[in-house]
Formats: C-alpha cells, structure tokens, sequence
C-alpha cells in the first residue's frame, strides 16, 4: 500500500512538473488537423493543450486560459489567436515565451520587429503552386503574372522571382497599388491591366481579400478565368463551385503540423532561436487540377505528372 | 512423431498465408503501385500496408506490428524483435552513398555548424539524428530539418528552407524533371544498405517468391545476405 502511494505521489508529482504547450486555434478541420498532426509528434516530451477559439472569445478569455495553463510554448493558429498573443505578450513583457503562429499572407508583416515569435505562412507558396503547374503541363512555362499590394507582399514577390528564376521561369508582377491604396483604385488597376495582358502563359492568384475583393472578383477575376489559365494556393478556387484556376497546390495541413512541430523542437533542442527563424514557407502541398477548364484552354497535360495529380470534384 | 511432424508443418504453413507486411521506405514510386505490385505478387502476404511516410508507418506499427517490413537501413539499425538479415540490391550492390546537395557552391561543409540539412524521416527525430552523426561522421549541422517525403525534400531546398538536403543519386536524377534546378554535390555520406527485409522473430519468409518484375517495381534488383 505504502508502495502504491509512493508510485502515485511520483507520477503525480511528475505530471505536475512536465512541461506543457497550448494550442489555440479556430475551430475549422483544416486547424484541428495541424493540431492532431503537431500533439502526435510533441505529445511523447509535452503536455499538449489544444483551445479552440471562436468569434465570440475575447481577449480576456484568452488571457485567462493562458494563465491557467501557464505554458512553456504557444502554438497559434490563424489571425485571432496571432492577435491576442500580441496583445498578451506586450501587456505581460515578462510572461512572454517561445512561440510559433501559423497565418495567411502577411504573417511577416505581423510578427516584424519581434523577437518571441515565429512562424509558418499559411498559404502554399508561389514556387510551389508555379513549379507544380509546369511540372503538371507538357508545354514548359515562361512568363506567369502576378497581381499584388507592394505594401504588403514585396519581400513575397522578391523571393519568388528569385526562387522560380532557378527553373527558367520570369515572374511578371503587376502592383495593384501603383494608382492608389483604395478598393475602388485597385478594381480600375485591375479592370484595365487584364485587358492588356499578353505574352503570359499563367497567372498566379494571391490569395488576397484586397486584391480579390468581391466586386473585383465577379466583374474582372472570373472573366479573366476564362481567357487566361488562373493558378491557385486555395482548394476552393479548383473546385467546380468556384471554377476559377486550372490548377491549385494548397497546405498539406498533416505535414503543417509536423513542420510546426519540427521548428518547435528545434527551438526547444536549443538548434535555433525564435529570432533566426523568422517566418518561413509551408513545404509540403497538396495539388488538384480543374480537368474541365484545362480542357477549355487545350492545355497537353504530362502524363507522368497527371497521373500524380487528381482532378479537383 | 508423425504428428509432431505435422504440427511442425502447420505452424509453419498457418503464419505463410495469414503473415502481414508493413513497408516504408522512401521512393518515386507512388505507394498504390506498390501496394498493388505485392498484393498480386506469388508473395502470398495476406495483408500488405505500404505508407509514403515514416510517421505513418510507424504510428501503424505500433498498433499492429507486422510479421515482415521493408524497411530503410535508419530504422533497421535500432529494431528490436526482428531479424533483418536481408537487403535489396540495385545495379549489382547492397549499398549505397547519399549525397549531400546545395543550390550554392559556397555553402560547403566548413559551413555546415551554420546551415540546415534537410532530409527525409526514416526513424524519427531522435533516432535519425544518431544515423546521421555515424554515416556523416565528424560533420555537425546547425539544424537538421525532416520533411515527410522525397518531393518535399527538394522542395524544402527550392523554397531555401535548407542549405543543403541529404538524397540517393537516383532519387534526385529521378526529380530532375519536376524540380529542374542546378545542384551541386559536396559531400558523400559513408555506405548505407538499400531497404532491408526484416522477418519477426521466430518467423520465417520465402524469400524466393520476390520475383524479377515485382522487385522492378519496388525499385530494385535482386535480394541478398546483408554482410
């Protein structure tokens, strides 16, 4: 009996000091599957709590949670839970701890000039959405465009150039900016720039509420859809619902998950510091490709190519 | 003794027809194709799980260890409970060198305590960090980043999320169209084995029922006594 208390007063006692990371994310299947993903790796040296975050949970929620699971690590998921750490962490300077974001586009703009911080950008990127679409196509790609806020996106754009500049690809990118910051002046840069389009066999779309605004999308984005093979960071884009892009490549959230958990670790393992890590690109993607439209456009597939890829539903 | 015999031959029988196989090990060839090959091939397995990634295999294996795996010199290194005595060839050897590719030539090996290599997961985090410390003897990499499958690898180094990645000649010539970008080799890693087969103890397999097409199509060509 003295024995049996003993073993349960040590692994209480060891419960109680094994360390511990809180996972706060949006409810969607996509996040829970990074989560699941992410604990089943960290969960064998940590104690991995998952909050799910909604609309309705505010800041002071938030707060309260963290403080009661006093966790060693943050792993936050999508703007919400990016925001709220931010806030926390700036209200509570010594409470700050190592921490890994996961968000869309301007994550880098997010998390500059701090140090406590890092992250994955949640959105397939443009090499790999570009690559794959000229693995995918028999007819090797030249010139593919691309439509962005310079505000935002440069050091996106500049990498890539840089990145598909290796495989012989020129990046043509047009700023949506140029006449102004306004909905109304980046709808006439559109309206006018795709009526001069020429000499590109693609575009990328970013995947960008501004750029791809709901009038910009119903008056010029699906019209463009039929002239030009659009390619696409977003699922839903390829489907027959939307019917917008060719083709799509959009994040692998099993393997977002383990990459979270890889740079969590390495942080940890004392590899890396937040710092030097910074922000960097999902790896791994998914691809599916909008048969129908390719046809419309005639475009010769690779058969090595298609018969890895699978036609979006 | 007639029926001893006979017992003898049953429990030898019995586990032939109902024997399970777990294989994992990186490949350019899709996991259906080889999950298909080994079903329709005289192997006789009743039950055949091919996984494209190390962590999935090995959450299975856990679960429900197989009688036979093929399985990647990494994991065989540390197995316990089976007997892996076995290895595939490919153009006449047992074995082979990774080669360790850069896209930028001044990223050599004095540089490697500030750089990244990416590789692909064949045992788990802390397990592959111990094969590569004996196969890359005396080379200490800053961080040592895993990706699940082969694609990704390249891509890691594409997206410059690595200085340099860890790849087979043959997997790298077989990317070439889909990642066509110059690379440059500045290091070899000592000999490793191809993929070994590995028997659960106190089983046995007939190694002989591994014919020439089905070997083709998991990518080599023969089988022999791993020395």
């Amino acid at each position: 009996m003295k024995l049996a208390s003993l073993v349960l007063i040590l692994s209480l006692s060891n419960s109680l000091l094994a360390k511990s990371i809180l996972v706060v994310r949006k409810a969607s299947e996509n996040f829970e599957e990074v989560s699941d993903s992410f604990s089943q790796e960290a969960s064998e040296d940590f104690i991995v709590n998952d909050y799910v975050i909604n609309d309705r949970t505010t800041y002071n929620n938030f707060e309260k949670k963290v403080r009661s699971v006093n966790p060693n690590a943050l792993i936050v998921m999508d703007n919400q839970a990016v925001s709220y750490t931010k806030e926390y962490f700036k209200k509570n300077p010594k409470m700050r701890i190592p921490t890994l974001a996961t968000m869309a586009l301007n994550l880098p703009k997010v998390l500059e000039k701090n140090s406590y911080i890092a992250g994955i950008r949640y959105e397939a990127p443009g090499f790999s959405v570009i690559n794959s679409y000229n693995f995918l196509t028999a007819q090797p790609l030249k010139r593919v465009g691309v439509f962005y806020r310079k505000s935002q996106h440069d050091e996106l754009i500049e990498n890539t150039k840089r990145q598909l500049k290796r495989v012989k690809i020129e990046l043509v990118a047009y700023n949506v900016e140029k006449k102004g910051r306004g909905k109304s002046r980046i709808n006439s840069f559109l309206r006018k720039k795709f009526k001069r389009l020429s000499d590109l066999d693609a575009i990328w779309v970013l995947a960008d509420n501004v750029i791809l605004n709901r009038r910009a999308f119903n008056k010029h984005w699906k019209p463009l859809s039929e002239k030009i093979p659009l390619i696409c960071p977003l699922k839903k884009f390829v489907t027959s619902e939307t019917d917008l892009c060719v083709f799509s490549a959009f994040p692998s959230h099993t393997d977002l998950g383990s990459q979270l958990a890889g740079m969590f670790f390495a942080v940890v393992d004392g590899e890396r510091s937040i710092q030097e890590i910074g922000v960097e690109s999902i790896i791994a993607v998914e691809k599916l490709r909008n048969a129908k439209k390719m046809k419309n456009f005639n475009i010769q597939l690779n058969p090595k190519a298609a018969k890895q890829i699978p036609v979006a539903e | 003794m007639r029926y001893l015999l006979l017992l003898c031959m049953m429990m030898i029988a019995v586990p032939l027809y109902s024997m399970s196989m777990n294989v994992f090990y990186p490949s350019l060839v899709s996991v259906q194709d080889r999950q298909k090959a080994l079903l329709a091939s005289p192997l006789k397995v009743k039950n055949v799980m091919v996984f494209a990634k190390f962590r999935e295999f090995h959450t299975f294996q856990k679960l429900k260890p197989a009688d036979i795996l093929i399985i990647p010199d990494a994991y065989a290194r540390t197995l316990k409970g089976y007997q892996c005595k076995n290895r595939f060839t490919l153009s006449g050897r047992g074995k082979f060198r990774y080669q360790i590719l850069t896209l930028d030539k001044s990223w050599d090996l004095s540089k490697a305590s500030n750089g990244i290599l990416g590789v692909v997961d064949e045992s788990g985090r802390r397990k592959m960090r111990q094969y590569l410390s004996s196969i890359l003897p005396g080379v200490k990499f800053k961080q040592i980043k895993s990706v699940g499958k082969l694609e990704d690898l390249m891509a890691m180094m594409a997206l410059e999320g690595a200085n340099y990645v860890l790849i087979r000649l043959e997997h790298r010539n077989g990317l070439k169209a889909q990642f066509d970008f110059q690379t440059f080799k500045i290091e070899e890693s000592s000999e490793v084995n191809y993929p070994f087969i590995c028997v659960k103890d106190g089983a046995s397999f007939d190694l002989s029922k591994f014919n020439a097409s089905l070997l083709k199509i998991l990518g080599f060509s023969t089988i022999e006594v791993a020395k």
